[in-house]
């Protein structure tokens, strides 16, 4: 995952934006692309229920991870609706398959958890 | 040093009306606004040829509402001031008319909140350039969603206790006759209805509908130019208004900033948390009932559910919250939201609010946020 770091307060952000820092309002030079690592710890979830945009077939999970680089994302999840990983979960993105147009194969950036759970014996 | 509302001349709101709330009909918007413009200026006594000027709050609807509707109490040619501004249009709105009087730039001025909901468009979030992950995806219900699930998580409360929120709210607005909802519902009832997003189900979540709100604010020397008194004059002691900023978790903006602005209010009223009668909040989604009324200091991190419970926040209880039954009783046609608050703290402090009516209200703040995000904060005390 690609973010931005303001060389001048320090702070790392996603998305990436050359605007102008949402912290401290520098812009030019001092906002330098920087690579994040893909984990970080789940700190809640939902299953969406209901959603508008025929695009998106709910029900679909949606959660919010603090990456280990600090910042605090919002994305889909690999996860059954009906089984939600539980808060504090580390997770890590992933490229998931999603419907792909024709002649195309199209990923979407989701977080999985990143151990997959123990198999009941 | 910035001058605060406080330290200028006394403003009072002299004047409230509304029309009720209600889901998208064919009224035009014009009947909604005057309606409810002709409720407040009868309730004020002040005839429209007195208003210096109009503040139009409207969020939905297309640009200049405000003379088609206005011309009808009579052209008088006063300034009027469209202002838009998310959910908190309305409370904008007021703090605008607040400022001019305080100021002395006007001595009385009208402010309107009119909506419908027939242009919702895009976000101006998603129109930025800047592709976020699944923005898609998250609409506001599953960002309140996943905090409540954040919230219950953190303080080791139920859903079953968030959706208590909704219980109070649609039992306050069943004897509302301006609510959008007009039920009073079972816990079950809330808790059994359809799912929208995490435990979210329908009755937890506002209903965006359409409706209008009114009110007069005067300066003593406006009310004595209409020949009236201070007798069922509320004074505002207070207005705060902030955005949003960096904060550690980014997810909890609304409640960072609700804290940030509400303390700012309580503080220029010279009042704390802990002394609040009747207050309005923010209660688009039953959760942030509970978080707002700890980031304000009402009660402890952690406790409100239990104090809910309990009924410290019941009309009669300790601080009667949202007595008008909140966005999601009373619903929340966005461009009047704000000001149908200071219509209900009005009416609580005045002692006229009938079958809602929470004993001896002295106090009472109202509250909103906006998209975006923004937050206002004004206190209302009687004299």
């Amino acid at each position: 995952m690609r973010g931005m770091r303001c060389d001048a307060c320090g702070y790392v952000f996603f998305p990436p934006q050359n605007l102008g820092c949402e912290q401290c309002g520098t812009t030019g030079s001092a906002l330098r692309p920087c690579q994040l690592v893909g984990s970080g710890t789940l700190m809640a979830r939902v299953t969406v229920h209901l959603h508008a945009k025929p695009e998106r077939p709910a029900p679909f999970v949606i959660g919010t991870v603090r990456l280990d680089d600090g910042p605090v994302v919002r994305m889909l999840l690999d996860a059954p609706p009906d089984t939600l990983p539980p808060i504090g979960s580390p997770m890590v993105a992933v490229l998931s398959p999603v419907a792909s147009e024709e002649g195309s194969r199209v990923h979407d950036l989701r977080f999985s958890l990143a151990q997959p759970a123990p198999l009941q014996e | 040093m910035p001058v605060t509302l406080g330290s200028l001349r006394p403003v009072y709101v002299v004047g409230v009306g509304l029309h009720p709330y209600q889901p998208l009909s064919e009224t035009p918007y014009v009947q909604l606004g005057l309606s409810a413009a002709r409720d407040a200026l009868t309730d004020a006594r002040v005839p429209w040829e007195f208003v210096d000027s109009a503040y139009v709050a409207k969020a939905l609807l297309p640009m200049a509402v405000g003379r088609p509707m206005l011309r009808h109490l009579g052209a008088t040619g006063l300034p009027i001031t469209h202002v838009e501004n998310a959910s908190a249009s309305g409370s904008a709105a007021f703090r605008q008319a607040c400022m001019e009087v305080a100021c002395a730039m006007s001595d009385i001025s009208f402010v309107i909140g009119v909506d419908k909901p027939t242009a919702l468009g895009s976000r101006a979030e998603m129109l930025t350039g800047i592709p976020n992950l699944a923005d898609d995806a998250i609409v506001p219900f599953t960002h309140f969603a996943l905090l409540a699930d954040a919230y219950a998580q953190r303080t080791g409360c139920s859903f079953e206790d968030i959706a208590r929120v909704a219980g109070k709210n649609l039992r306050n607005a069943s004897l509302n006759p301006f609510a959008q909802r007009r039920q009073a519902k079972t816990l079950d009832e809330i808790l059994g209805g359809k799912k929208v997003s995490g435990q979210f189900t329908t009755l937890q979540c506002t209903p965006v509908g359409e409706g209008a709100a009114a009110v007069v604010v005067a300066s003593e020397e406006g009310l004595r130019r209409a020949g009236l008194g201070l007798e069922r004059a509320v004074r505002i002691t207070a207005s705060a208004a902030r955005s949003q900023r960096v904060y550690t978790d980014p997810t909890r903006y609304d409640e960072m900033l609700t804290k940030e602005t509400v303390e700012a209010a309580l503080a220029q009223a010279g009042v704390s948390a802990g002394g609040l009668d009747v207050i309005e909040l923010h209660d688009a989604f039953t959760v942030e009932e509970l978080e707002y009324l700890e980031a304000i200091g009402v009660c402890g991190h952690g406790q409100a559910a239990g104090l809910l419970k309990e009924g410290a926040f019941d009309i009669g209880g300790r601080c009667a919250v949202s007595p008008s039954g909140g966005l999601i009783g009373m619903g929340h046609p966005i461009g009047p939201t704000g000001i149908g608050q200071i219509v209900e703290i009005t009416r609580q402090l005045r002692g006229e609010a009938g079958v809602r009516q929470h004993p001896d209200a002295q106090i009472g703040p109202a509250h909103m946020v906006g998209l975006g995000a923004v937050c206002f904060a004004h206190v209302l005390q009687s004299l």
